[in-house]
């Protein structure tokens, strides 16, 4: 492959790259530009970089410049990253609080430089690269939560993802080093057949050390039980945009590669016959995956700040997916997947709508958005419509990403789990319910008007049409399993 | 076969002393300096490993950028006097510390991690390792990226540290 | 010129005595390790760095592969003696001493080892042996000032300067010690042998800095006329230590020079130079300088 041809390939990186110090000398050129520009910048280059991960879904698969890898899988997460970032920073442009420039800058640029995180996330076999990506994307995001630091919950938030995830990717690095020494590579393929060499004889401490340090890296991104309890506390301190980024750019990112690392580690093993000594792995991954549903949604229940619910409400999915997860087989990733693509798609409009309803209602509180259901309805049917999807409920592509999921665990042995599912989905609908139910009641005090945000009511209603849409599943599913196939797993 | 025996000895014994004693010191400002010696016993273990590039780095980066930073940091801190004799506290820590510690071990010895001599023989010449970066086949998009990830943690780092602009900037 | 008999010639042998055999002084309040500590460090890590320094053909404690790399991690450990001294000593003037030197430290070590890399490039390494052996060119004038990149060898040597006298802690940047403010900043306290360690520290690294700038830009131990030197000869690591030795101690003079020539800067000065102006400067030299590299290598 020319040189030529390898930028071809990595087209997508690079005008993410290049945009991004665009955006970083925007300010500096244009000494009057206004503050949405940079971000005008930022979701032009975002689009153009979507614009080539789409004819690269056509291109099949290629090893660019001997570290990136470019499969279906990676390309269809980084495309999804792409948008649910574009939709952040969408919302980010329409936030006129506060006035002014201070911020928004480094704003779009740290957004742009964690998508680029994610993309090398997403696109690599290589844990030195995937290393780098994740923790690239963990840079942007500690930077992004205190990005407004004249707000002692943002400062805050800011410290806790800072400590929190240093610590986190430090323990990854360790497990990564632990890995590098086992498989003397470090090539996830190449360390994945020497893993199963090693399994075979019999040597199991050696395998299980590094992957529960790589639990615990990945834990703390996803926000999985035990590691989850940084995320309440993120989530509140950080505006809106940031939240929509982090509950969706951030978690789809780490979680597909979650799914490619498993796949590309573990695969070998499972081939060969060594499924009994990976028992006790599936067993860890879904008592992870219980508690982390049941209390995520356990929390969000008693929640009255419309950011921490949704922060516990996106622990609680996270359990979801790790259901998928946690079956270790070709089945549950591709099932993991769909609901990976469908949770992104309702949680950018879900929160969209929680930056459109606190803008209108001048607060956060679940209280304050009494009767805003009735003077926006385009806005408040939409997020039923979202919510409903969140929980599951048809006709929502929600419903058969739950659905799905719930199936293959009950044929994957786990009924047990299918059980705590059932229970946590219920009370993911009591939560939906508390904070639908405001919204179409009478509101007790006049609001004024402020300006329209149609750029988010668009997102919002778009992405329930989607939602809706995407009740014929087919397409969704066809992903899904040629993400998996991608990825070789058996 | 000694001396590389003695020197190994002599560099983890400096490694960890020092990490030990950054961690149990009472005052801020000892440890900041222990942690010089650690440093520099880590950069002896490199050297030991023929790492020689490597070995200077950790000195360079580690001893006179990051230690000295720490240092500024800690000075600019009002002194407390010393923290608290370690009481209970302390010992629960060690005490849930103590098992981690003990599977660590265990686990470090009774593992094989293959065959040394399989690995490649150390060249740690800079030519080697500028090469392996700077090539397209070796390393050089995460070289590349990394670049864009320290602007990143520098973006973000100025902008917290700076002063906020008057509030009249919008236009 | 009346002390010390013809031209002052024993008024360094006197000092050196009297520093020798002076008190040796520790304070009530100091830290007694660190306090203690501190010297060692800063001399040790000055006398570390002419391991490198090659003053002639086959005068040369060790010829590194990594040389000036190596050199430039041991000056940095120079200043955590300094911050050392400056806390150990207890003393608010010291300590102001010991964070100016840190600040100004962190900020010089960059211009300065970027000031290196137009030489590195156009040497192809790091070793300043190689470096020398490659100037010998135009009977013993092909020094890197004189070469093809001079546009770039001519800025970047005064960078480099300028940056050492930084971050040796050298007038117009002797804010960590400056006498008029701090009494004599992060050595306030020391006295003795302790006190002629620092000072023997500050001589000694000014010359290994000047002996870095002639080896990477004067040409090193090369002085016009040595190819009428026999093959071989014994006269030549002699004159070359000799021609390398003036030329080192004549950068040392013009660090003396400066010193008595220009006022002190204030320590937001020292900052805005190094941070907005050195820097930038020795990231367009670098640029400049791999880019004249890149085109003279290509076929």
């Amino acid at each position: 492959m020319s040189a030529l041809d390898s930028l071809l390939w990595l087209m997508p990186e690079a005008i993410l790259a290049l945009g991004a110090c665009v955006v970083l000398a925007w300010d500096l050129v244009f000494k009057k530009a206004r503050p949405w520009e940079s971000g005008a910048v930022g979701l032009t280059c975002l689009a153009g970089a979507s614009f080539f991960l789409f004819q690269r879904l056509g291109w099949g698969e290629a090893d660019v410049l001997g570290m990136v890898r470019v499969d279906f899988h990676g390309t269809l997460f980084q495309l999804a990253v792409a948008l649910s970032a574009a939709a952040a920073l969408i919302l980010e442009m329409a936030d006129r609080h506060p006035p002014g420039r201070e911020g928004r800058t480094e704003t779009v640029f740290l957004l742009m430089a964690g998508v680029l995180g994610a993309f090398f996330l997403l696109g690599t076999w290589n844990l030195m690269m995937l290393y780098l990506g994740f923790e690239g994307l963990g840079l942007a995001v500690y930077a992004l939560v205190a990005v407004r630091k004249w707000e002692k919950d943002s400062a805050e938030a800011g410290v806790k993802a800072l400590v929190y995830g240093a610590l986190s990717s430090g323990l990854m690095l360790y497990g990564i080093s632990l890995l590098y020494g086992l498989g003397g590579s470090l090539d996830l393929r190449e360390i994945g057949l020497e893993t199963a060499r090693v399994l075979a004889s019999g040597h199991v401490v050696e395998v299980a050390v590094p992957f529960l340090l790589l639990l615990a890296g990945f834990g703390f991104k996803l926000a999985f039980l035990p590691f989850h309890f940084w995320a309440p506390d993120v989530y509140q301190g950080s505006s809106t945009p940031v939240l929509s980024f982090l509950a969706v750019a951030s978690k789809v990112a780490g979680a597909a590669a979650f799914l490619r690392v498993l796949a590309g580690w573990l695969a070998a093993g499972l081939d060969g016959g060594l499924g009994e000594v990976l028992a006790p792995t599936i067993w860890i991954l879904a008592a992870i995956a219980a508690a982390t549903m049941l209390l995520g949604s356990l929390a969000a229940l008693k929640q009255k700040n419309l950011h921490r619910l949704l922060g516990w409400s996106s622990v609680a999915q996270g359990g979801f997916f790790l259901i998928g997860v946690a079956l270790l087989g070709r089945y549950g990733f591709e099932a993991a997947s769909a609901y990976l693509l469908v949770y992104g798609l309702t949680m950018i409009g879900i929160v969209a709508a929680a930056f459109f309803l606190s803008r209108k209602s001048g607060g956060l509180q679940l209280r304050t958005l009494r009767g805003l259901g009735r003077t926006h309805p385009w806005v408040g049917v939409s997020l039923v419509i979202l919510l409903a999807s969140l929980v599951g409920l048809p006709p929502t592509a929600g419903f058969f990403a739950k659905w799905l999921l719930l199936v293959r665990a009950w044929e994957g042995g786990l009924g047990w789990l299918v059980m705590v599912a059932g229970l946590s989905t219920i009370l993911t609908l009591v939560y939906a319910l508390r904070l639908a139910r405001p919204l179409f009641l009478e509101s007790e005090t006049d609001r004024p008007s402020g300006s329209n945000l149609w750029p988010v009511q668009a997102l919002v209603v778009g992405a329930a049409a989607g939602v809706v849409a995407l009740f014929h599943f087919t397409p969704v599913l066809d992903l899904a399993r040629k993400s998996v196939e991608s990825l070789r797993f058996f | 076969m000694t001396g590389e025996v003695l020197a190994f000895s002599l560099f983890s014994a400096m490694a960890v002393g020092g990490a030990g004693l950054a961690l149990f010191h009472r005052s801020a400002i000892h440890s900041a300096f222990a942690l010089l010696a650690s440093f520099l016993g880590v950069a002896g273990l490199y050297l030991n490993l023929g790492a020689d590039f490597l070995a200077v780095t950790q000195v360079l980066l580690y001893a006179g950028g990051i230690l000295v930073l720490y240092l500024f940091g800690l000075m600019l801190v009002p002194p407390e006097g010393e923290a608290p004799r370690p009481g209970r506290r302390a010992l629960a820590l060690v005490l849930a510390a103590a098992p981690v510690a003990i599977f660590l071990i265990a686990f470090l010895a009774r593992s094989s991690w293959g065959d040394p001599s399989r690995l490649p023989e150390p060249e740690g010449t800079v030519r080697g390792i500028g090469l392996a970066l700077l090539t397209p086949d070796g390393w050089l998009v995460p070289f590349e990226y990394a670049s864009i990830l320290l602007l990143a943690a520098l973006v973000g780092a100025v902008h917290l540290a700076r002063r906020s602009a008057p509030k009249d900037d919008s236009p | 010129m009346r002390t010390g008999g013809w031209h002052g010639w024993s008024q360094t042998l006197a000092d050196a005595i009297k520093l020798l055999t002076k008190e040796d002084i520790l304070p009530s309040g100091a830290d007694p390790v660190l306090f203690r500590l501190a010297p060692a460090l800063v001399m040790g890590s000055a006398l570390a760095m002419f391991a490198v320094l090659p003053f002639a053909p086959g005068i040369q404690f060790a010829d590194l592969d990594l040389g000036i790399y190596f050199l430039l991690a041991i000056a940095s450990l120079t200043t955590i003696g300094v911050i050392m001294a400056g806390w150990g000593s207890n003393n608010k003037w010291s300590l102001y001493g010991a964070m100016r030197g840190a600040a100004q430290a962190a900020s010089y070590e960059i211009p300065l080892a970027l000031s290196l890399i137009p030489p590195i490039l156009h040497f192809g390494t790091f070793s300043l042996l190689n470096a020398t052996e490659q100037q010998s060119g135009w009977g013993g004038m092909g020094w890197y000032v004189f070469s093809d990149a001079f546009w770039v060898a001519i800025p970047s040597f005064f960078l480099f300067l300028t940056a050492s006298l930084a971050e040796n802690r050298r007038a117009p940047f002797d804010l960590p010690e400056s006498e008029s403010e701090l009494v004599a900043g992060f050595h306030t306290e020391y006295s003795g042998l302790r006190f002629a360690f620092f000072f023997l520290e500050e001589y000694a690294a000014m010359f290994a800095t000047s002996a870095v700038a002639t080896a990477y830009w004067l040409g090193g131990w090369n002085f016009p006329g040595m190819t009428l030197l026999a093959e071989g000869s014994a006269w030549l690591p002699w004159l070359g230590a000799l021609a390398f030795l003036l030329k080192a101690m004549f950068l040392v003079c013009v660090m003396i020079w400066v010193r008595w020539t220009l006022p002190r800067l204030r320590i937001d000065q020292v900052m805005t130079l190094g941070w907005k102006y050195l820097t930038p400067l020795a990231l367009g030299l670098m640029v400049a300088a791999a880019g004249w590299e890149a085109w003279r290598a290509m076929p």
